[in-house]
């Protein structure tokens, strides 16, 4: 089964960010072809001269697509530093086709189960700028690839000729124009001594708290260096940071369940990211939830109104909806391909436009991770308008056409290291119906009224989710709140709850949406799927919706622990005020 | 002395320089620290570590192993990998029960598995390494007396026939070794491994090549219930090679070599490195080159590598003996070793005595890394007889007795993680009669004389056992299941002296007994030092003189032949 997963979680309130100077120095290249990119054109066309002419069976396409990914990691705990590294590899992704656009290698194989992934691990490729040493790498993979196509191509018109016709029958990989495009590259150095100084100081405020069992501040810098080249003309090379800063901690109930606050800050750049009034208040705001929830009463189930606060939209809807509108879900013969004979159709209420902008570096002034020039593919990035006043147009597609859409519009993504597959970017739900937060919440409570329901529940915080999207499982899906908050609908103020998960199917959850906010909020995560982890984001309003179905989630059955901490902590905090400052 | 599960390592990165606190503190107050946190959480669990009315540890014992590890990869005179990273784990074994029936070796679900490890912050800060100690103790308990209360009753309807006890007890022991320094220099191993690699440029035919090598620090502080308190300061710096080409023929071929030290002066020199990879780049390019055989049934003279790797294999694995654990579930059961029912029996010829030594710490002035002065769990080291005139009289055993074995060898070694467990240290054969190498040639000439052959067999190195190379188009493991792994230099030697390499061989057929039909012992003794586990954790090392063996059966790899590259190496020429 294909599950996939948004890693990071969603916080709570759009912070605005007060950067303080730091030092960072950063190896910056300018835009020019590096090394690297040289080695890679040089043996891709000694490749290209020779495997097209094979006389077994010639190759009509070949691309290297290398990320050189360097990644520092500090993380502290209770005032002291965890552990602070840093990675460094270049991951060679080969794409080598033989046969032709119509009929290659790379088809599914059908039959079999739906088994047929290719789990060989990418070469690795020396670090420095020698050229000899990474053509070496380079020549042998080729080999061995090229030896493998040749023999799946074999299996592969076989099985065409064995298997009944395919309800899709379109081409295996696309025609589109080569792109030439030299972006900057660069590593940056993070200044490991000043970062460490101060996840000591944000970890030690949770030591005071008695009730915070663990706890972790940790900050993470990645620069993604790609580079890529193809027998059609391709060659591209493009940088991309990552900063990214995360807060979590954690108890256990009496009754045994653990309880878990995240919060992460997203940026380009290390400098970009908040500073300490910002991080030291929203440490202070998870150790007061991590509280109110370790004390909230256990939900029951429930099905009934409920509002989705903008970034736990964005949670919802990249989990529910965005993996299912991924081209290659709609081709495959043993996915679910919910969405895949709807282009036309109203599949969301018509209020509601949904697109995809790999373009967009930023929304309002939150940075979006979900930003490339060009995908995995050499292709360059566009806006995809998926669906407009609730009528879907359009798929995320790779250079893997889907019936009805030949070309790719930018959307083929990879980790580095697996095969390239339509992904998401920046998803971004819009709405024509916008009310004000408050009102939504009347509404709501109206909405309660009318179905005879004593309440609501507003969710704030959705650590991602679980979602079958393949044939042999239900087409269902599973999201687990990390916080949310009862509304009554008389004048008692929110109350806490804990020990749900969200569950529905897809067509008919987003069928029962209302109404939206005017809070547009934006989620910054990774997202794991088929071609790995990769950088994303989702923005939305907070949206009503009549019906959401709740069921009780898995608990741990440890008692907290036994003996009390080995230190004194001197604190508690005043979870009287949490439902108030909703 | 432990070293690390790479599954544990590669999950982190490389490292950097931490600023220190403030207060700069000092290594030994450090180690003093250490030490405090230990004391004071210990003491703190078995006074009042008690869960409403079920039983208290009568035991507990804390390791910490403070490290600093580098480990880098080059190909071609490039980096592939850097990786330095320093850390602290927390092994927690805690007991509850007693000394004859304790929580211990009883598997249930993923419970049972040895004990339980954490990550330590790695700054000097008192409360936060105690806050995790505290943590990881009271889940440790909490699966402790479940785990014993589930013993119980699975015992409480079953027969077991002498039972033996589930803990040793040991006297307390005290040993403090000096602490070793966080000092190993990345840019000094990074530009070794860079200038070893660049000979492979002059080797197209070899079409894979990689050094691995990996520099250690660890510093383990134990403390335990009875009153044992031990630091033991280590390093360990190994060289691996690994290579990979293919045949005119298409069988795809490996070799691999490697350097193990324990300090960086008995490290060979650069100019030595340099030499040793290009020597192993000449003998990989003739073992390319070399004869193949269909099969041979005959007589085979191990030397070099080649013996300390298969007394390895058939004598050092299965010399370990430890309680058969308990499954919860009748569908598992633990698995028995090839030595189980050989107690006073013979298992090497009558000439044979062999010992289990971590106490000696060198041999002909050579270090040995199998060497420590106290176990993993805190036992003083001492020397055990385990073969007398080829009668296997004893096993190694940890801080568990079994059925046959009721006091301690001090061979309790374990890795993070991996939990601990008899291993062997240094192990030393030797024989009461010997040959120069010379007349076992000569001796090897003659008993393929008796079988119309003009060579006799003569192996050099055996694929390691725990080889990180990756299986190569299947030569990367042992032949068949066999319990000898593939060699990976062997040579036909001719009455003129002529030694011709010969590839693509495996074993047929070999079991343990085969140690009986050694028929002829050297009198020079080799000393082979080797890691144990699947990823390379405990060093050790293997004393013993070539041996001849009377008749072997060996024949051609079984492998799906794949066709040369199609286009020749970039190493190779113009392009």
């Amino acid at each position: 089964m294909k599950w996939k997963k948004l890693l990071s979680r969603a916080g709570l309130l759009s912070l605005t960010a007060i950067t303080i100077p730091m030092m960072v120095a950063a190896t910056a290249h300018a835009a020019e072809p590096q090394p690297l990119l040289k080695a890679m054109k040089a043996e891709l066309d000694r490749s290209v001269e020779a495997l097209s002419h094979a006389d077994t069976i010639p190759m009509y396409f070949l691309s290297y697509h290398v990320v050189d990914s360097k990644q520092h990691d500090i993380s502290a705990s209770y005032g002291a530093i965890m552990k602070a590294t840093v990675d460094h590899d270049r991951l060679l992704d080969i794409d080598l086709r033989v046969g032709d656009y119509e009929l290659d290698n790379t088809r599914e194989i059908r039959g079999g189960f739906g088994f047929d992934f290719n789990f060989g691990a990418s070469p690795q490729l020396p670090l420095g700028d020698a050229e000899k040493a990474i053509r070496a790498v380079i020549w042998d993979a080729t080999d061995k690839e090229y030896k493998s196509a040749i023999e799946r191509y074999a299996k592969i018109r076989t099985n065409v000729q064995v298997m009944v016709e395919r309800e899709d029958t379109s081409a295996d990989f696309s025609r589109e124009v080569p792109n030439v495009y030299i972006g900057e590259v660069q590593f940056t150095e993070l200044d490991t001594a000043s970062w460490s100084q101060r996840l000591r100081d944000y970890s030690e405020i949770f030591k005071e708290y008695p009730f915070v069992e663990s706890s972790e501040v940790r900050v993470l810098h990645t620069d993604d260096n790609r580079y890529f080249v193809s027998s059609e003309g391709s060659e591209i090379q493009e940088g991309q940071s990552y900063s990214r800063l995360m807060i979590n901690c954690s108890g256990t109930c009496d009754d045994g369940m653990r309880i878990n606050r995240y919060e992460t800050f997203d940026a380009e750049t290390p400098d970009g990211l908040p500073g300490d009034e910002v991080v030291v208040a929203a440490i202070h705001r998870l150790i007061d939830e991590l509280e109110a929830l370790l004390n909230a009463p256990l939900a029951e189930p429930y099905a009934g109104p409920a509002i989705l606060v903008n970034r736990a939209t964005g949670v919802y809807f990249h989990e529910i909806f965005g993996h299912r509108i991924e081209g290659h879900r709609q081709k495959s013969e043993t996915e679910g391909q919910t969405f895949a004979k709807k282009v036309g159709e109203k599949i969301l209420p018509e209020f509601i436009d949904v697109y995809d902008d790999p373009t967009l570096e930023n929304f309002q002034s939150e940075f979006l991770r979900g930003y490339y020039k060009y995908d995995d593919e050499g292709v360059q990035s566009e806006r995809v308008t998926v669906v407009k006043n609730g009528v879907l147009k359009e798929f995320l597609l790779s250079r893997s056409p889907v019936a009805g859409f030949t070309k790719s519009n930018g959307h083929g993504r990879t980790q580095g290291g697996r095969d390239v597959v339509s992904r998401q970017g920046n998803l971004m739900v819009k709405s024509s119906k916008e009310y004000p937060f408050d009102q939504l919440v009347e509404m709501l409570k109206a909405e309660c009224r009318n179905q005879g329901k004593p309440y609501g529940l507003i969710f704030y915080d959705i650590s991602g989710g679980f979602t079958t999207t393949n044939r042999f499982g239900p087409q269902s899906f599973k999201v687990i709140p990390l916080l949310v908050y009862k509304v009554y609908t008389d004048d008692r103020p929110m109350e806490p709850i804990r020990g749900v998960d969200i569950v529905g199917t897809p067509l008919s959850s987003f069928a029962k949406i209302i109404a939206t906010g005017d809070d547009y909020g934006t989620f910054n995560g990774t997202c794991g799927a088929e071609s790995g982890w990769v950088p994303v984001s989702a923005t939305a309003p907070s949206v009503l919706v009549s019906e959401l179905e709740v069921e009780k989630k898995f608990k741990e059955q440890e008692k907290p622990p036994i003996l009390p901490p080995p230190y004194e902590p001197t604190k508690t905090s005043d979870a009287g005020n949490i439902g108030g400052e909703r | 002395m432990r070293f690390y599960l790479k599954t544990i390592l590669v999950t982190i990165g490389v490292i950097c320089a931490f600023a220190l606190k403030p207060q700069a503190i000092l290594a030994e107050e450090a180690n003093q620290l250490l030490f405090d946190v230990l004391r004071d959480e210990l003491d703190r669990n078995m006074k009042n570590l008690v869960m409403e009315d079920l039983e208290r540890p009568y035991y507990l014992s804390y390791t910490i192993d403070d490290f600093q590890q580098l480990e880098v990869s080059a190909t071609l005179g490039q980096l592939l990998d850097s990786r330095l990273q320093r850390g602290r784990y927390l092994t927690t074994d805690l007991r509850v029960g007693d000394w004859s029936l304790d929580n211990s070796n009883f598997v249930s679900g993923f419970s049972g598995f040895g004990p339980s490890y954490t990550s330590l912050p790695v700054d000097d800060d008192y409360d936060a390494i105690r806050n995790k100690i505290y943590l990881q103790t009271d889940r440790v308990y909490k699966d402790a007396v479940e785990n014993l209360s589930k013993k119980r009753a699975y015992l409480q309807n079953r027969v077991i026939n002498d039972r033996p006890a589930d803990h040793l007890q040991f006297p307390p022991n005290t040993y403090i070794d000096q602490v070793e320094a966080f000092d190993i220099d990345p840019g000094f191993f990074e530009e070794l491994a860079r200038d070893m690699t660049s000979v492979f440029l002059d080797y197209p035919e070899i079409i894979e090549s990689q050094l691995r090598v990996t520099a250690s620090v660890v510093n383990q502080y134990l403390l335990n219930s009875t009153g044992t308190k031990t630091l033991v300061g280590d390093r360990i710096y190994g060289f691996q090679l690994s290579m990979q080409g293919r045949s005119e023929d298409g069988q795809e071929l490996s070799n691999e070599d490697r350097i193990v030290a324990g300090e960086l002066s008995q490290l060979p020199g650069r100019d030595q490195l340099i030499a040793w990879a290009r020597e192993n780049a000449e003998k990989m390019s003739a073992i390319i080159k070399g004869d193949t055989l269909e099969d041979y049934i005959g007589p085979v003279l191990f030397v070099d590598d080649a013996v300390g790797e298969f007394f390895r294999q058939l004598f050092a694995k299965h010399v370990s003996n430890m309680p058969s654990p308990l499954f919860e579930s009748d569908r598992f059961g633990g698995s028995g070793s090839a030595f189980d029912n050989k107690l006073r029996r013979r298992v090497l010829p009558s000439s044979f005595n062999v010992y289990n030594d971590p106490t000696l710490g060198k041999f002909k002035d050579q270090p040995l890394i199998g060497s420590y002065a106290v176990d993993d769990v805190g036992v003083k080291a001492r020397r055990t007889q385990l073969v007398k005139e080829g009668k296997l009289i004893n096993f190694l055993i940890g801080d568990a007795p079994t059925k046959k074995m009721k006091e301690s060898t001090a061979s309790a070694r374990g890795a993070v993680g991996g939990g601990i467990s008899a291993k062997p240290a240094n192990l030393i054969f030797e024989s009461s009669e010997k040959s120069s190498l010379e007349h076992m040639k000569k001796s090897l000439l003659e008993l393929a004389k008796d079988i119309d052959l003009d060579y006799g067999l003569v192996i050099t190195r055996l694929r390691d056992l725990n080889s990180p190379t990756a299986s190569f188009g299947g030569m990367g493991g042992r032949g068949g299941g066999e319990e000898l792994t593939v060699p990976f230099e062997a040579y036909k030697l001719y009455a003129d002296g002529r030694m011709v390499p010969v590839r693509g061989l495996q074993f047929n057929d070999v079991s343990v007994r085969i140690m009986r039909d050694i028929l002829e012992v050297g009198d020079q003794p080799y000393l082979y030092n080797y890691l144990i586990g699947n990823d390379y954790e405990l060093p050790a090392t293997i004393i013993a003189p070539p041996i001849l063996v009377e008749e072997m059966e060996l024949k051609h790899a079984e492998q799906k032949v794949k066709k040369p590259p199609v286009l020749p190496s970039p190493l190779a020429g113009k392009n």
